[in-house]
């Protein structure tokens, strides 16, 4: 089913667009639910998984068809609703080892201007990576996908992964700061 | 001034709308999806409905193949009362130029009898009766699927239709007065060439029409299936 008719389902039919879009998307949101939340219990990740799609039936009207596929919508959804879950249960599975997720400076996103600001200049300057490192990064700290994984995916190894998440992250940290982000 | 210090953290509430986000997805047991979608609807408020107003799936999911043997094709009467549902007053008309079938085929205890054909070479009705065996009833209203359905015409210019997936619903009578049904009846309503894949192909009329009030326009919930299927129920 494509975008139009699921999204129109889901704005006038509820029921039958929560249904198809369950049919159509679940195997997508389970992969990031399981990469935040873990594995461990089979409960929390089809409740997390159903929160998911109740989310999306909420938020519908927020979707701009103009911008982007329904699919980015849904993982977008997916990561802060995962990620909530997360932060709920207090969860032992680390889905990025600390030293690799660490900024080393802080960034405004709570003020609302500040964060508005913010969020343009961390999205810009990510479209600004060059070829692998985006991609590389976008999985890594977007999808939460594992180095072996990425290497697999990219037909990389996982040592050359690391070196370019390294690299990316010291340049992301530099654009952020030469673009004006807001400390 | 926040406590922000996880690069993960920075992409909280970002969209990478035109991104190519390439993802390995989870394979998920049928359980598990319905587990989900029930949770779901649930939390929603919402259950799951349909035009008809489903209760349960019969578990059919069968392949179905019928050769189809006649020699006067449309030239047979029958079956008035079915088609006087579908054509009303006209039937007078039409009722000398149906075909009595009368063939059929079981799968999982459930019987697909191909009862009446009417039509041209353009549209055909095809009238199906469904039979559980040993008497049993369908439920109020049922949802049957076959995995595959396949007509083969043999002596009718040698169609063959072949469908991918086709879904019925036993929906109850209201003028009847049993409570529960051994045999429904149904029309499936078929535009050649439109719907179904053929052999040989007949020209595709340009003016093939079918009744609008009788016609239900329903769409599997297979995302590997989208085709549209013209039916109705009696």
């Amino acid at each position: 089913m494509n975008d139009i008719k699921l999204v129109y389902l889901l704005k006038n039919y509820p029921s039958k667009g929560l249904e198809a879009a369950v049919q159509q998307y679940t195997g997508l949101v389970k992969t990031i639910v399981v990469r935040v939340i873990g594995y461990d219990n089979q409960q929390d990740i089809e409740e997390t998984v159903s929160d998911v799609f109740v989310e999306l039936w909420k938020s519908i009207d927020n979707f701009d068809p103009e911008k982007g596929q329904l699919k980015n919508y849904i993982i977008s959804i997916a990561r802060f609703v995962s990620l909530n879950t997360y932060n709920r249960k207090i969860l032992k599975h680390e889905m990025i080892p600390l030293e690799e997720d660490e900024l080393e400076f802080d960034v405004d996103l709570e003020n609302e201007v500040s964060k508005s600001i913010n969020k343009e200049i961390i999205k810009e300057t990510i479209k600004s990576l060059p070829h692998p490192d985006k991609d590389i990064f976008i999985r890594r700290y977007y999808l939460f996908e594992s180095i072996k994984e990425i290497a697999q995916n990219l037909d990389l190894t996982p040592k050359s992964v690391e070196n370019k998440l390294y690299r990316g992250k010291e340049k992301l940290k530099a654009a952020l700061i030469k673009n004006g982000i807001i400390l | 001034m926040s406590e922000m210090k996880k690069i993960h953290g920075l992409l909280d509430d970002i969209v990478m709308e035109d991104e190519n986000l390439d993802i390995v997805e989870t394979n998920l047991s049928k359980e598990e999806k319905n587990r989900i979608m029930e949770m779901t609807l649930n939390k929603a408020g919402l259950k799951r409905k349909s035009l008809f107003g489903r209760k349960s799936i019969l578990p059919l999911a069968a392949a179905m193949t019928l050769v189809l043997s006649f020699a006067a094709v449309f030239a047979q009467g029958g079956l008035s009362n079915i088609y006087y549902k579908l054509f009303g007053d006209s039937t007078r008309y039409v009722t000398e130029m149906g075909t009595v079938i009368d063939e059929s085929s079981s799968t999982n205890g459930i019987t697909l009898n191909v009862a009446s054909m009417l039509g041209d070479e353009n549209t055909f009705y095809i009238i199906f009766e469904l039979i559980k065996e040993n008497g049993e009833s369908f439920e109020n209203s049922d949802y049957i699927y076959f995995d595959k359905l396949y007509l083969e015409l043999n002596s009718s210019g040698g169609y063959t239709l072949h469908s991918g997936r086709v879904l019925m619903i036993v929906s109850m009578v209201s003028s009847m007065e049993a409570p529960s049904l051994s045999m429904v009846t149904a029309i499936f309503t078929v535009i050649v060439a439109k719907i179904f894949a053929l052999t040989p192909l007949p020209k595709p009329s340009d003016i093939t029409t079918i009744i609008p009030s009788s016609v239900y326009t329903y769409s599997t919930l297979s995302p590997h299936s989208s085709s549209e299927y013209l039916f109705m129920l009696l």
